[in-house]
């Protein structure tokens, strides 16, 4: 199981991460590379803009806890809005947690195997997972359409549509996706791709 | 898928359910699923899945729209736009009696064209009713008056805020689960409105041991649907088996939710609860505050469910007519209303 | 095919897919979609995955674990995580065994304001093994007393997992935080005993090692000595002292007084967090929005990991749920006809090889929905068995051939094999498993906080 430590709050004296040169930056990088470049900004980019809606949502919660205890009335349609926005920050931030490899999983076996049946296994592994989340990316799209024009809201007075939210979760889908293809082409070609290589 | 078939016309349906197996929707869906498995004679296998765990409460219309559910109960109130015709038992002081609402709405579904035309569009037929009682407050402090409702927080349903604002009381939306806890920390000081079985059911009374009839009367009620073209699936027999269902299930509902509630009653008032119903006066002065905007709100939810104004004040008239006819007739007496007068 | 052969075809599939390698909540949405493929065909199986990862997502009671996360990650960055390690020194540092015992302390100590065993375990995993390394305890048994205490300490609120618990569950998500507090405090404690009793027993008659000295940080950071030696000070570690005690006095005390639902907690504990990584003494080289934006990153990546989980689990649990795993088994439970504290018992035992397999939060995942019909069945608290039962999958944490706080600070200190580490952790997985058949056995440990929460009036 590997967890990323550095991102877990590692270092207890807070040390500048240390930056792996990228291949990309080269001159001789390939168009694979440079793929793999652009992939990982737009994840990380995403990343931010997630961690951009927990802030706001901190300083919502906040506004609303202090506006109650002032003897003022609770924020309207905070919590629909709140569940809304909850969607977007999680699937903000799905394919940067494949890039850094923070979602779980384990490699007590693969790391056991040989190096070239290890590619061909992450290799086969990462096309399936591609496949099926292609799959989720067009299911989940078409209910989003169907949301729209459902024109479908949250179930109380405060009418925050959902489609949005649910535009978000095939868009999250899709930057996981494509991480999945990204760690095809590095199995295949005998690198990791994302924070391990 | 949702209903199954063996090739040998046996079919297993799957009947999903928000709450839990002793809430009125459990006890409904009990009573409903053995019934069927009797008339069809062995056939018809029902399996229940309650408290929303096979799809959450919310989930159960798509659902059973696209066959992941055979039968599901879905509340109005989890769908204000999609159900916005069936949302026409929230009309406020309209009646008490959810055994009203019941009959009305078995007759609407078949008479009314907007309440037809609803479920047709979803693609559901809609089978039974299951009501909840009509609306109270639940308090921490005893509610005598309007004045008592001044700067309180409230659990919030879909229209609380419209009906405490006049009051100067506030909504504020928690989750079922989180009720007795919110109001036990003194995060909110009440839910409004509730009906008595749910209050139960948490325990609320624990924490706000005040259950005050407020007059809107009944303000939910829950559909019980399959797929039209589930429905179509079953073999004729099946279908027979269903229709006799639903009519035992209607013959049923007077007398046992009657007996419901005095069960609920006995054991609100066994755990120290006190209920009571709201002065008439003070009855009167809220709904002259607060009627107009309630139906004004029910009118802008039809709209964004793409109904007419015209073709929902119909729908209304023929609700109240109807509402109107059954109270005169049916011998169920409000189980809320009895719980507030008999003896303390 | 039977319901039983498709479940049991589609928990292979799932082992299959986490051993190569594949992230878990991904395993158990395939292996979801493959059971109900199997079970009520494509057209149902499809109409899942259209709609789970919105609707197992868009949860407002989810909305405390970015900010459980968020908190952490602040504290973590700012640096605060080794002033607290220092604190805690500065008490018990000069007891024999002073520095395992500080380890399990400080990570007490900052369980009580982060989310995430994971975390407490990669806060303060190289602090520790360096300081016990050069004091002469084994780098391998070093990193197993870290590892235990993240697994020990674990049910200090705030925690995810107890949040998901009580979600999966449907029960107060406060109630469940408050009934943390004790079992956690009382672990902590028992670990912290056990790991200086087993260093004066250790060093019996070699007086000149039975003292441990207070750590010395500078040497580990030249580059940055004067945070260093700021972080060490009397003055910085005051001030992270009372950091840990502020966040979490606000998180549980806004709980417990009713100031606040839990959910809001989270979000007060993470703004005061972010107050506080504005205004306290930081590394040289990061400004202050450097470690605010690293750690919103952090959280958002986090997140998104648990969510993968969530969404994972919802999918892999309504195959279960649809093929009526949960009540068969309750019923097959019931037809055992063996007494209720036995089959409770039973069922926590049977989570340790459910541990080899899965983390923590998968399996408590996976389990609930299981586990906790046949608990109400029986007429048992949940609360008290939830506990239990996420105290069983912190042990899981640390036993092979997958626990993520061995492999966590396997991954810092490249200096220790995993192998070794978990023959060092064994005695404390025992220790473990003592302590939870003690909070079996006087449930009040864990019901009594919720039960004075403040009470209406
Ligand atoms: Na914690
Ligand atoms: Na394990």
């Amino acid at each position: 199981m590997r967890t990323d430590t550095e991102r877990l709050g590692a270092d207890p004296h807070g040390s500048a991460p240390t930056e792996v040169p990228d291949p990309a930056s080269t001159p001789g990088g390939t168009v694979l590379d440079r793929l793999e470049t652009v992939t990982e900004t737009v994840a990380r980019f995403a990343a931010y803009l997630g961690g951009v809606g927990i802030a706001c949502l901190v300083l919502a919660t906040v506004t609303d806890v202090a506006r109650r205890a002032a003897g003022m009335t609770s924020i309207n349609g905070l919590v629909d809005l709140t569940e809304v926005a909850l969607v977007f920050v999680v699937y903000f931030g799905f394919a940067q947690a494949e890039v850094d490899k923070t979602h779980i999983r384990t490699s007590f076996l693969t790391e056991r195997l040989p190096d070239r049946v290890r590619r061909v296994v992450l290799a086969a592994v990462w096309a399936l997972a591609f496949a099926f989340l292609l799959w989720a990316v067009v299911r989940t799209g078409q209910s989003a359409a169907d949301s729209f024009h459902a024109g479908e809201s949250r179930a109380s007075q405060s009418g925050v549509p959902v489609w949005p939210a649910r535009v978000m979760v095939s868009l999250g889908l899709l930057g996981l996706a494509l991480q999945s293809l990204m760690n095809v082409i590095a199995a295949v070609r005998g690198r990791r791709s994302g924070g391990d290589r | 898928g949702g209903g199954s078939g063996a090739g040998d016309g046996s079919v297993t349906i799957k009947l999903a359910i928000p709450t839990g197996p002793d809430a009125p929707i459990g006890q409904a869906a009990k009573f409903w699923a053995e019934t069927l498995e009797k008339e069809s004679g062995g056939r018809v296998r029902v399996d229940i899945f309650d408290s929303g765990s096979l799809v959450p409460g919310t989930e159960t219309l798509k659902a059973t729209r696209d066959g992941r559910v055979g039968l599901g109960i879905v509340p109005n109130a989890y769908h204000p736009e999609e159900l916005a015709a069936l949302s026409v038992v929230a009309t406020p002081y309209v009646t008490q009696k959810t055994v009203v609402d019941i009959a009305a709405l078995n007759e609407l579904a078949v008479s009314n064209k907007t309440l037809k035309a609803e479920f047709e569009e979803l693609g559901v037929k809609p089978l039974f009713f299951v009501g909840n009682g009509g609306a109270a407050a639940v308090t921490k402090a005893p509610i005598t008056s309007l004045a008592d409702f001044k700067g309180k927080r409230f659990r919030a349903l879909a229209t609380t805020d419209t009906m405490v604002k006049p009051l100067g009381a506030t909504g504020s939306f928690v989750e079922f689960a989180d009720v007795y806890e919110s109001i036990q920390r003194g995060v909110i000081d009440g839910a409004f409105p509730m009906d008595m079985g749910s209050a139960a059911s948490a325990s609320l009374n624990e924490v706000a041991p005040y259950l005050t009839v407020t007059g809107q009367g009944t303000y939910t009620v829950s559909v019980g649907i399959v797929a039209q073209r589930t429905y179509d699936s079953y073999p004729a027999a099946v279908k027979d088996a269903i229709e006799r269902t639903n009519q035992a299930y209607n013959a049923w509902v007077p007398t046992a939710f009657a007996e419901y509630e005095a069960k609920v009653c006995d054991k609100l008032r066994a755990a120290g609860a006190h209920v009571s119903v709201l002065p008439g006066d003070q009855s009167k002065e809220w709904q002259d505050k607060t009627e107009a905007k309630l139906n004004e709100l029910l009118l802008a939810a039809a709209a964004k469910g793409r109904i007419a104004a015209d073709d929902f004040k119909a729908l209304q008239d023929d609700y109240r007519k109807l509402a109107l006819k059954y109270e005169s007739t049916t011998k169920y007496e409000d189980g809320l209303t009895a719980c507030a007068t008999r003896a303390n | 095919m039977s319901a039983g052969v498709i479940v049991i075809c589609a928990v292979a599939v799932l082992l299959l897919l986490i051993v190569v390698e594949v992230p878990v909540g991904l395993a158990l949405a395939v292996s979801g979609i493959f059971g109900s493929v199997l079970l009520e065909g494509w057209p149902v199986a499809s109409d899942v995955l259209s709609t789970t990862p919105y609707y197992a997502s868009a949860r407002y009671a989810l909305f405390v674990i970015p900010m459980f996360v968020l908190l952490g990650a602040l504290v973590a960055n700012a640096g605060i995580g080794a002033q607290i390690f220092t604190a805690v020194n500065k008490v018990v540092g000069r007891v024999p065994g002073g520095l395992p015992a500080t380890t399990v302390l400080a990570t007490a100590a900052f369980s009580g304001i982060s989310g995430s065993s994971a975390a407490d375990v990669a806060a303060f995993g190289r602090i520790s093994v360096q300081e016990m390394t050069r004091k002469g305890y084994s780098p391998n048994y070093a990193a197993a007393v870290v590892a235990a205490a993240g697994a020990f300490a674990a049910l200090i609120p705030p925690s995810i997992v107890l949040v998901v618990f009580a979600i999966t569950a449907d029960i107060s998500v406060g109630s469940m935080i408050l009934a943390g507090v004790l079992p956690g405090l009382f672990s902590a404690a028992v670990l912290a005993g056990y790991v200086v009793a087993r260093t004066i027993w250790s060093r019996r008659g070699s007086p000149a090692e039975a003292h441990d000295s207070p750590v010395d940080l500078t040497r580990d950071a030249p580059e940055d000595a004067e945070f260093a030696r700021y972080q060490q000070s009397r003055r910085g570690s005051l001030i992270g002292a009372l950091y840990a005690v502020l966040l979490f006095a606000i998180v549980i005390g806004g709980i417990q007084t009713g100031l606040f639902t839990s959910t809001e907690a989270g979000a007060v504990g993470a703004f005061a967090a972010l107050l506080l990584t504005l205004v306290v003494k930081r590394p040289k080289h990061l400004t202050r929005w450097a470690v605010v934006a690293r750690s919103l990153k952090e959280t958002s990546s986090i997140t998104s990991m648990v969510f993968l989980l969530l969404v994972g689990a919802a999918i892999f649990n309504y195959f279960l749920i649809s093929a009526r795993v949960p009540s068969d088994v309750a019923a097959w439970v019931a037809g055992l006809d063996l007494p209720a504290h036995i089959v409770l018992l039973l069922i926590l035992l049977l989570l340790l090889p459910l541990g080899t397999v899965l983390d923590g939060l998968s399996m408590v995942l996976v389990v609930t929905p299981i586990v906790v019909p046949i608990v109400n069945e029986l007429g048992f608290d949940p609360i008290w068995y939830g506990i239990l039962l996420i105290k069983m999958t912190e042990i899981a944490l640390i036993t092979p051939p997958v626990g993520i706080n061995v492999f966590v600070i396997a991954g810092i200190m490249k200096a220790t094999k995993v192998e070794q580490i978990f023959r060092s952790v064994f005695p404390f997985v025992l220790l473990d498993l003592a302590v939870t058949a003690v909070l079996f056995a006087f449930p009040s440990i864990i019901t009594w906080l919720p039960s004075i929460a403040t009470p209406a009036g």
